[in-house]
């Protein structure tokens, strides 16, 4: 997803979501709900587990507290959060986050001990877009002095007639 | 099912004992929202630009439109030198996508205990910046502009969004790629356990033909310092009072220098937003580059390769080859 690409989004199955790559033609499958299972074979794009990111319970404070939505939407206006109220009993909640954890990658560009932690970011701007942001956190013990961390941003279009899947090719 | 177990507990178990499985029954994973901490900042992402500094010329990537592009190629380096500028904050918008790390901490109303802002300061020159979480309103569209501009949050779905405004006329890129006061930018701090991402979209109706988003990402460094970052501005060159140093248009002969450099056709460094997305490259392949080996109609040596020029290229440029 570092490639200049197009990324789309579906689900495969109530418990699958799959993300198409149209650069290089690479499909990821995002599992929810469980671990790897055991003896998968490394491949290119691993095994990757998914779970939302749940905001904790919001706190009975006034506006800007922990939890609260303070501040006023921006110009322009934006979506509100459409949280539960804040209460002392309420419940967590998922963000517009999705946690990725990716094993039992292929040895690549990094070791086989790589283990990928991503965070897709789903945001709505101010002017109505919708974007989400990847995050991508690598572990590699082999290679790597320390974590490295990158990032990169998706806006989502109206429709798919840009979509435009292409073969990786070398030359 | 986290609704039947809440219920289930509510119904036969003390409240103490009930409120920790729940906590455990929630498992997996909560947003972290206490943004406080020194965040350092990586710069694993493009190096050149954030430390280095970037090439006179190098608009790759940024949604300019053309007079975004005008005021960037009338920029001259010298402007840093001059002592008004010497000790110039970077803007709100450039901070978390420089080189530096920042601090943050929380502002809490001692008997509310509500947070009342959260502030920021940047390792470079220390600017501090305020963004206030108590509904006040963003200012009358007269009040001064500044570097931080005025900036209110709000949380959305574990991120804190803020909005600034009254920013003074700035820069998107140290290589003079200009930003409006009329601009607003949003930022967007979303923490993943140690880690921080910082989204920032700027908006701007003068320079900019849609919004430009960048994302960064930092770690928290619970050992991290901002101290302190003494500057004190003096004359390094003379140049006559009220000098501004500048290139007037059409007179930069240093705007295509990146482009030949690192071999990027000009007519990308000039595109836009178009340059921006996935098919440009269809375009680039249309104008022949990549397979570009000989001096042809449409191509010409420059410095030693070979650059295309193409028809659309501005006169005024072509001059320089």
């Amino acid at each position: 997803m570092r490639l200049p690409g197009r990324a789309r989004i579906s689900w495969q199955d109530d418990s699958t979501l799959k993300l198409d790559y149209d650069t290089g033609e690479q499909t990821r499958l995002f599992h929810f709900g469980g671990r790897p299972p055991a003896g998968v074979q490394p491949s290119w794009q691993g095994y990757s587990v998914a779970e939302w990111e749940m905001i904790a319970p919001p706190l009975p404070f006034g506006p800007g507290g922990l939890g609260a939505d303070g501040g006023g939407p921006p110009p322009g206006g934006g979506p509100p959060d459409g949280g539960p109220p804040p209460g002392l009993f309420a419940g967590p909640r998922p963000s517009r986050s999705l946690k990725i954890v990716t094993t039992g990658l292929r040895p690549g560009y990094l070791r086989k001990k790589t283990v990928l932690a991503e965070y897709l970011d789903q945001r709505t701007e101010p002017n109505g877009d919708n974007w989400f942001t990847v995050v991508t956190i690598v572990e590699d013990p082999d290679n790597l002095g320390g974590t490295y961390i990158m990032s990169s941003d998706f806006k989502k279009e109206a429709d798919g007639s840009k979509w435009t899947p292409t073969p990786c090719s070398a030359r | 099912m986290l609704n039947e177990v809440r219920n289930k507990m509510k119904m036969t178990l003390p409240a103490p004992i009930a409120v920790m499985l729940l906590t455990i029954a929630s498992a997996p994973v909560y947003a972290q929202i206490d943004l406080a901490g020194f965040w350092q900042n990586p710069v694993f992402e493009d190096v050149q630009e954030r430390i280095d500094g970037p090439a006179i010329g190098d608009f790759l990537g940024l949604p300019l439109n053309p007079a975004g592009r005008r005021a960037g190629e009338a920029w001259s380096a010298a402007i840093v030198s001059v002592p008004e500028h010497q000790c110039q904050d970077y803007p709100a918008d450039y901070q978390s996508n420089s080189m530096w790390s920042f601090d943050m901490w929380k502002e809490v109303d001692p008997v509310s205990h509500a947070i009342i802002a959260w502030h920021t300061r940047l390792q470079y020159m220390v600017p501090e910046r305020t963004i206030w979480m108590d509904g006040r309103p963003h200012p009358d569209e007269d009040a001064a502009h500044t570097w931080g501009g005025f900036s209110t949050g709000r949380w959305e779905g574990g991120s804190l969004v803020v909005t600034t405004t009254h920013l003074k006329t700035s820069w998107l890129r140290r290589n003079g790629v200009p930003r409006s006061d009329k601009a607003t930018l949003v930022e967007r701090f979303t923490r993943h356990g140690n880690y921080l991402s910082v989204v920032t979209t700027v908006y701007d109706p003068v320079y900019l033909s849609e919004p430009y988003a960048r994302s960064r990402d930092l770690i928290l460094n619970p050992v991290g310092s901002v101290g302190v970052y003494p500057c004190e501005s003096v004359e390094e060159t003379a140049r006559p009072i009220g000098d501004i140093p500048h290139v007037l248009p059409g007179e930069n002969k240093y705007l295509t220098e990146f482009a030949a450099v690192d071999g990027v056709p000009v007519e990308a460094t000039l595109a836009g937003a178009e340059a921006m997305y996935p098919e440009y490259r269809t375009l680039l392949a249309a104008m022949g580059q990549g397979g570009v080996t000989k001096e042809g109609e449409n191509c010409c040596p420059v410095r030693g390769r070979l650059l295309c020029c193409w028809p659309s290229l501005p006169s005024y440029l072509l001059r320089f080859f």
